[in-house]
């Protein structure tokens, strides 16, 4: 059984510098995978990759068996792969249903000529994918500011608003750029739940880039570590957490625990 | 702001929408029935005249809007409306294909020639694509005077046939005014199904937040291409229209002046909405005519307004007008 | 004419426009460095300076350095004032910036063609009379132009370099966080960035008066080429300027000379479609992270 995706030995040069050096790691279609590193890992750099925002300077990235290196990222969202933004998560002028309907642009069966018409069939499959936006929004305890501006909303608010676009999308692969940054402990506790309700009921594998550990322990089937380009550990969180090179790469660092 | 989505209906108020439908609806009935009957209020022939020159002007500047809904500004809009003016009258002139037909090819024609330009051009930021159609649109006018052998340089090109529509000759301005309101009507339509649509969903999400469209599966490029080579093929094929009604075209017939006019007209009117351009024309284009007296002083005040609107009036005449209608008929573009 | 006699002299002319279009470079890429503000009004600046120094040479006869001087000075305090109430108002917003030096370089335009009608005014050279070296003769008035254009580039590197000012201005162009930090005041380098930008193009119009005719529409070809030299040497470069500048004329003189001034154009045209496709970021600008 292949997995969903295959991260195959990607490195990524900046001039000089390399930001990445072959990088490894793969994730299945049932798991939650964190991929944790002190600041300047390269887990941005890898994100990015990943999803298509640059393009690695070596090796391979496949999704579902197929390479999407040198695709754009609306191609990679619409094999699939879908992720989210620590900063601008939402677009501030349009009402919040709004958003979610243009996250789901490419989920949604329109033909883009049958829309210009208004035909039966046209606003027939709008009205279903009006109808799932909706349930995300409630499901993303969402639906009561569904007329408001997506600027007005509070800061967790368009965080959630962020991961509901994704979700419009329908990934199988869903990437989560710092999710709770910026989040009090409850909020982000409230949000680790939502992702793993989320996992199981919708069966959306779950790639985690986060700082904050319980988060990350808590949550996911595996993790991945950065540091300084490389990728220095992999395992169950139990593993990582007494792995030593991982301890020493975090020392001094306010983050473990 | 926007409302929710285009196709489905609004389910937590659907009374009051179908209120609030009612009245831009009934304004437009009225609104198109003045236009109609215009010419029995006014049969001095210049008033005629200036009306002709609102619509394009209209044309002009809700085709620009349209490039600019996907956050994009151009400042070789007139070098289309020039191009499809060019391609309008040789086709009549040289090849004597008859003008309605030139007016269709113009417009293909221009829009293609936009496609092409904006698969190269539009891979550049902001600032750089605005740069680069201002070069562009210099060296269309460059070409427009050069060739001579094809456009007949600084003589221009006379003589050019009015508009023949199954036989019934377009020679009279008030025939002309007629024809002028149906594109006017057509293009209209077009544009407000096009932002209705899924179309229009997709260049309101570039202008807002290119990361996040492109990566709600948006392909940003392939979208903006649309915008600019619709926008530019509309705008090419109103020239040609045109040029079948002025009947003489130089390369003094649309400049880098007449750019900056589209765009004012824009500003001045309201960019969030396609009513912004068409009132922008409506004010902007009798004033030339208005200030006539003060001899030379018309293009300063035009330049003053352009500058005072974007100063205290970001939003144009049509915001004005919201303060006053709080809910607003249309999607806007953003 | 001998064949060596016209490329010495398409070399010349190129060296003349040449410095006049790294001039009008410098100036643009300053402001778009420091500011973001892409500046429409560019030439018109360029033809304010032209009319100053025609009117002060030509009819207050003062000495032309002093017609120099008058023209920077009076045109750069207009800019400052023009930045100050018509430019910071749209700091936070590029689009609308350019569209607002869009609508002043039409004021400023018709302004002259307003005040002095629209047909062109001739200026008498500087100086007359010939360079001879071996074959070739140079005009004095035209090494006259490349030697000040020259002495006044020398004169705003020293002040970008040595003065306190120039730094604190190449500190805002960097990084305006960190220069705000560092306590410059943010709120006057942008005015006094825009007023040397508009003083260099006016100095460029003051040069090539006598060279070219004066008139209100002398502005729009020198920004224009003012446009591709930043594009080619980076928007933001200075360097990107002088070397794009002088490289610049020197292709349009040549190209000029063999195959007319339609080809040069659509030459650089292409030039410019072929380096935004290649490398964006100029032959020597820095590349956006």
């Amino acid at each position: 059984m292949s997995a969903l995706l295959e991260v195959d030995s990607i490195s990524r040069r900046f001039g000089g510098l390399n930001a990445l050096k072959d990088v490894s790691f793969s994730i299945n279609k049932d798991e939650i995978v964190g991929l944790i590193g002190p600041n300047g890992a390269g887990k941005t750099t890898c994100f990015n990759l990943v999803s298509g925002v640059m393009a690695p300077s070596a090796g391979a990235i496949r999704f579902n068996g197929h390479s999407i290196v040198g695709k754009k990222p609306s191609a990679i969202v619409g094999a699939g792969l879908v992720r989210t933004f620590q900063a601008t998560t939402v677009f501030p002028n349009a009402t919040v249903i709004e958003n979610v309907m243009r996250g789901a642009f490419a989920a949604t069966p329109v033909s883009m000529l049958g829309s210009v018409f208004n035909t039966r069939a046209a606003q027939a499959a709008l009205s279903i994918t009006l109808e799932r936006c909706d349930l995300l929004l409630e499901r993303l305890s969402l639906a009561r500011f569904r007329q408001r501006c997506a600027g007005e909303l509070s800061y967790g608010g368009q965080r959630r608003l962020g991961v509901a676009i994704a979700l419009a999308a329908q990934p199988r692969l869903l990437m989560l750029d710092e999710p709770v940054a910026g989040l009090n402990p409850e909020e982000a506790a409230d949000f680790g739940q939502l992702i793993r309700e989320l996992h199981q009921a919708e069966k959306i594998a779950v790639l985690l880039v986060e700082h904050h550990m319980r988060l990350v322990m808590g949550l996911c089937h595996r993790i991945v570590v950065l540091d300084h380009g490389e990728k220095i550990a992999e395992g169950e969180p139990a593993e990582i957490r007494a792995d030593r090179k991982v301890i020493e790469a975090y020392l001094g660092s306010e983050d473990l625990g | 702001m926007e409302r929710s989505t285009s196709a489905a209906i609004d389910r937590d108020e659907p009374r009051l929408a179908a209120g609030r439908n009612l009245v831009p609806g009934a304004a437009i009935v009225i609104l198109l029935a003045a236009a109609l009957i215009l010419p029995q209020l006014t049969p001095n022939q210049f008033y005629l005249h200036l009306a002709i020159l609102v619509l394009f002007n209209a044309i002009f500047a809700i085709s620009l809007g349209l490039i600019a809904s996907v956050g994009q500004i151009s400042l070789m809009h007139s070098a289309f409306v020039a191009a499809g003016a060019y391609v309008s009258a040789l086709a009549a002139l040289d090849l004597k294909i008859p003008p309605i037909l030139d007016i269709v090819l113009a417009g293909v024609v221009t829009g293609l020639v936009a496609a092409l330009l904006g698969k190269i051009l539009l891979r550049l930021r902001g600032v750089y694509f605005v740069l680069v159609t201002f070069l562009t649109g210099q060296v269309f006018t460059l070409i427009a005077l050069n060739w001579e052998s094809v456009t007949h340089g600084a003589n221009g090109l006379i003589g050019i046939p009015a508009i023949s529509l199954l036989g019934f000759p377009l020679s009279t301005r008030l025939r002309f005014y007629y024809f002028a309101l149906a594109a006017f009507v057509l293009v209209v339509t077009f544009i407000w199904l096009l932002m209705r649509s899924q179309y229009g969903r997709a260049f309101r999400s570039i202008a807002e937040n290119v990361r996040l469209a492109e990566s709600s599966g948006i392909d940003v490029s392939r979208y903006q291409i649309i915008a600019f080579a619709l926008g530019s093929g509309i705008a090419g094929a109103a020239g040609a229209a045109m040029i079948h009604y002025v009947r003489f075209l130089s390369p003094d017939s649309f400049t880098f002046n007449d750019s900056i006019a589209y765009i004012t007209m824009l500003v001045v009117g309201g960019r969030q909405s396609m009513i912004g351009g068409i009132l922008g024309a409506l004010f902007l284009t009798p004033l030339p005519e208005a200030l006539r007296g003060l001899a030379g002083a018309q293009h300063i005040v035009y330049g003053a307004i352009l500058l005072g609107v974007l100063l205290f009036l970001p939003g144009g005449l049509v915001s004005i007008g919201r303060g006053y209608f709080h809910k607003t008929s249309e999607t806007e573009p953003t | 004419m001998s064949y060596s006699t016209l490329l010495a002299q398409a070399g010349l002319n190129g060296l003349v426009i040449g410095a006049m279009y790294m001039l009008m470079a410098v100036g643009f890429t300053l402001v778009f460095g420091i500011m973001r503000v892409v500046n429409f009004a560019h030439g018109e600046f360029y033809m304010l300076g032209a009319f100053a120094a025609f009117f002060t040479y030509v009819h207050w006869e003062m000495p032309f350095i002093v017609c120099l001087a008058i023209a920077a000075l009076t045109i750069g305090i207009l800019g400052m004032l023009i930045e100050r109430t018509l430019i910071q108002p749209f700091r936070s917003d590029e689009m609308s910036g350019m569209i607002a030096t869009l609508a002043i370089s039409v004021i400023i335009q018709n302004g002259a063609v307003l005040l002095s009608g629209p047909a062109p005014r001739a200026m008498p050279d500087i100086v007359r009379g010939t360079l001879a070296i071996g074959p070739f003769s140079f005009p004095w008035s035209r090494l006259l132009v490349i030697a000040a254009a020259a002495l006044i580039f020398i004169v705003f590197w020293l002040f970008m370099e040595r003065t306190r000012l120039g730094r604190a201005m190449r500190a805002v162009a960097q990084d305006t966080e960190t220069a705000l930090i560092q306590g410059i005041r943010v709120n006057y380098m942008y005015p006094l960035a825009f007023g040397i930008s508009v003083a260099l193009a006016a100095l460029a119009g003051a040069l090539m008066g006598p060279i070219f005719s004066v008139s209100p529409f002398i502005g729009l070809t020198p920004m224009l080429k003012a446009f591709v030299v930043v594009i080619l040497g980076g928007l933001g470069s200075v360097p990107g300027a002088v070397v794009g500048g002088l490289l610049l004329g020197l292709i349009e003189s040549f190209t000029a000379t063999i195959w007319g001034s339609l080809v040069s154009d659509i030459l650089q045209l292409l030039l410019v479609i072929l380096i935004l496709l290649v490398r964006p970021s100029g032959l020597l600008g820095q590349r956006e992270a």
